[in-house]
């Protein structure tokens, strides 16, 4: 499939990048966890992997990675010609395989435009295998930049009215930019599905409807490692780090099948407890 | 045409090519300039937490609606939430001299303490928070030919700025007949909607027209169909009726003329017999009708919040009220 710039999404080894801008539309929902966390991944399988943060004036990818004292140039400088595309980069600190690009955290969003985002890309697309973006919160020039140079997008979103309304919106932008996303739903909880307190995985799909590469379980480990700076791959016993690999195994066209789909319906509980379905 | 706020051409949007163009969205910019008499004169008022841009345009779009009123005169110019620098004086005292031949006399903060805010652009559906209680309301500033002017001004303004975001027109207030709001009236309404008529887009009596009530059959050559679903945010406007082979997200609108027909699970707003204030018999059918709102001429429901009773149904202005029933294929035409 060949999106609006031209790239075809299933080559990635052969010839450059593939090139993948995570956002949501809402804030909050897990955009900088799942780059970390699904760079690191990639990583331990073996791939070259740069996560380029695209949230200027409200840098988070770098303090998730631990890497926030390392930084000398960002995203902006690399754009602005001010440095040279490596001397921005930094590498990550348990892998040989995950660098980071940081924003600046002085300028705000405006400061670029999405021809100088997607030359600053292009200085990146042959040295590794999986090029992350990590989107702001929003629609506006922001997310506009962070699409700029993607081949394809993931959607994060939860479970949640709101944060779908906004994914839905985004996927919408999304499709007219030639760019299919691909979905994740983030901070599951099986028990409050079963209680018939939170939509699931199929009441999700029946309004977003686009392809789904993995479902993420709420976890507290997320927390501690978004503390820490140790994305929670890392962590062996973490639920959260497990979904999160399984993820990148199907980035990397290895994947397992997804097992939530078989949820019942929130709706259809909501209809029997009020008797009328 | 499908808006969205997306530069993306035509071209490149699902099954529409006649639309019109589709510019990036930028915030609504209605309540930044408003003008007041004092004893000392007109004093002229402006959001200083929109960005320049911004401002300016809707400082020239206010001046200019009000022209006869205004050009040629005196003013102070007040700044709600800080100070301008000089080179934004500058600026504005150019633009209304050059333009308009006002002079300013001075230019202060309308905050107490002048202190600078931080600017950030109004997003869309937010009223400015200042309106000067002592504001000289539009209907005397407008006169009868500069309304006209105005609504082809503001459909003018709309091409250039699809405005993005759930946009409601609605008149809940005693305004003159002469006084339209200078951008076509797009108000977002606070109130409860059961008090709110929804007001039928003007300029356009004859359309969704053609239909004779009298006639047990009936083609409507000039029927919109999409292929597809409508998404949070997207926005179909006809002055016929609309077919949509798919759902239509919550957060996105349907707009017709005429009849309404959603193959798919309704979730968004859907206006039937928009340009009629009766709503023309009109009705609007979905597989599955789960609407955030139905509207029909300017007759207004809200979507009761839960799942929908089976089954394909179909909603219809009776009286003053919409009703919604099971749909039925001979009953279609006999109850218009």
């Amino acid at each position: 499939m060949t999106s609006a710039n031209g790239n075809t999404r299933a080559s990635s080894n052969k010839s450059g990048a593939e090139v993948i801008v995570v956002t949501s539309g809402k804030g909050g929902v897990g955009k900088t966890t799942t780059t970390a966390s699904l760079g690191a991944a990639l990583a331990l399988r073996g791939k070259r992997v740069l996560v380029i943060d695209a949230d200027i004036g409200l840098r988070n990818l770098d303090v998730i990675l631990g890497l926030e004292n390392r930084i000398v140039f960002n995203l902006v400088d690399v754009a602005k010609g001010l440095c040279k595309p490596s001397q921005a980069v930094i590498k990550s600190k348990k892998s040989n395989n995950l660098y980071l690009l940081p924003a600046s955290q002085t300028d705000d969003k405006d400061v670029v435009d999405e021809e100088e985002v997607r030359k600053a890309i292009d200085n990146f697309r042959r040295e590794y295998h999986f090029i992350l973006v990590d989107s702001p919160a929003g629609i506006e020039q922001g997310f506009k930049n962070a699409c700029a140079g993607a081949d394809s997008a993931l959607v994060v979103t939860t479970p949640e009215v709101p944060a779908i309304r906004d994914a839905d919106r985004v996927v919408g932008l999304l499709s007219a930019k030639g760019l299919e996303p691909r979905l994740i739903i983030n901070r599951l909880d099986l028990a409050m599905v079963d209680r018939g307190d939170m939509l699931s995985v199929p009441d999700v799909q029946e309004i977003l409807g686009i392809e789904l590469i993995g479902v993420v379980e709420r976890d507290e480990n997320i927390i501690v490692a978004a503390n820490c700076g140790e994305p929670v791959v890392y962590n062996s016993k973490a639920k959260a780090g497990a979904a999160f690999s399984r993820i990148a195994a199907r980035l990397c066209g290895e994947g397992e099948p997804i097992p939530y789909l078989e949820q019942q319906s929130f709706w259809s509980r909501i209809g029997r407890r009020l008797g009328v379905a | 045409m499908i808006e969205d706020s997306t530069d993306v051409p035509d071209s490149e949007m699902a099954g529409d090519g006649k639309g019109g163009s589709i510019v990036p969205g930028t915030p609504f910019i209605g309540g930044l300039v408003s003008a007041r008499g004092t004893g000392d004169g007109l004093i002229l008022r402006l959001d200083g937490r929109a960005s320049s841009g911004d401002l300016q345009l809707a400082l020239v779009d206010f001046i200019s609606s009000r022209k006869g009123f205004l050009s040629g005169t005196d003013v102070a110019v007040e700044w709600v939430g800080r100070l301008p620098d000089a080179q934004e004086e500058g600026v504005v005292r150019e633009l209304l001299s050059g333009r308009f031949g006002m002079v300013v006399r001075e230019f202060r903060s309308a905050s107490r303490t002048g202190e600078r805010a931080e600017v950030t652009p109004l997003r869309v559906g937010q009223k400015s928070e200042f309106e000067a209680d002592d504001s000289i309301p539009d209907s005397e500033l407008h006169s009868a030919a500069s309304t006209e002017a105005g609504a082809e001004r503001a459909k003018s303004w709309r091409e250039r700025n699809s405005v993005v975001g759930r946009e409601m027109k609605g008149s809940n207030t005693n305004k003159g007949a002469g006084s339209s709001s200078l951008f076509g009236g797009l108000e977002l309404i606070d109130s409860e909607v059961e008090e709110v008529v929804s007001k039928p887009r003007s300029g356009r009596a004859s359309a969704g027209r053609g239909f004779d009530p009298s006639q047990s059959m009936w083609d409507d050559a000039d029927a919109r169909v999409i292929y597809g679903t409508l998404r949070s945010g997207q926005r179909v406007e006809s002055e016929h009726t609309v077919v949509v082979c798919g759902d239509v997200n919550s957060g996105a609108e349907i707009i017709a003329g005429g009849d309404i027909v959603v193959l798919g699970i309704l979730r968004g707003v859907a206006h039937a017999g928009a340009y009629d204030e009766t709503g023309g018999g009109r009705f609007i059918f979905a597989l599955s009708l789960q609407p955030t709102q139905l509207r029909i001429g300017s007759t207004i429901t809200r979507g009761s919040g839960e799942g929908s009773g089976s089954g394909a149904e179909i909603a219809r202005v009776d009286g003053s009220l919409i009703v919604v029933e099971p749909y039925q294929a001979k009953n279609l035409m006999s109850r218009r």
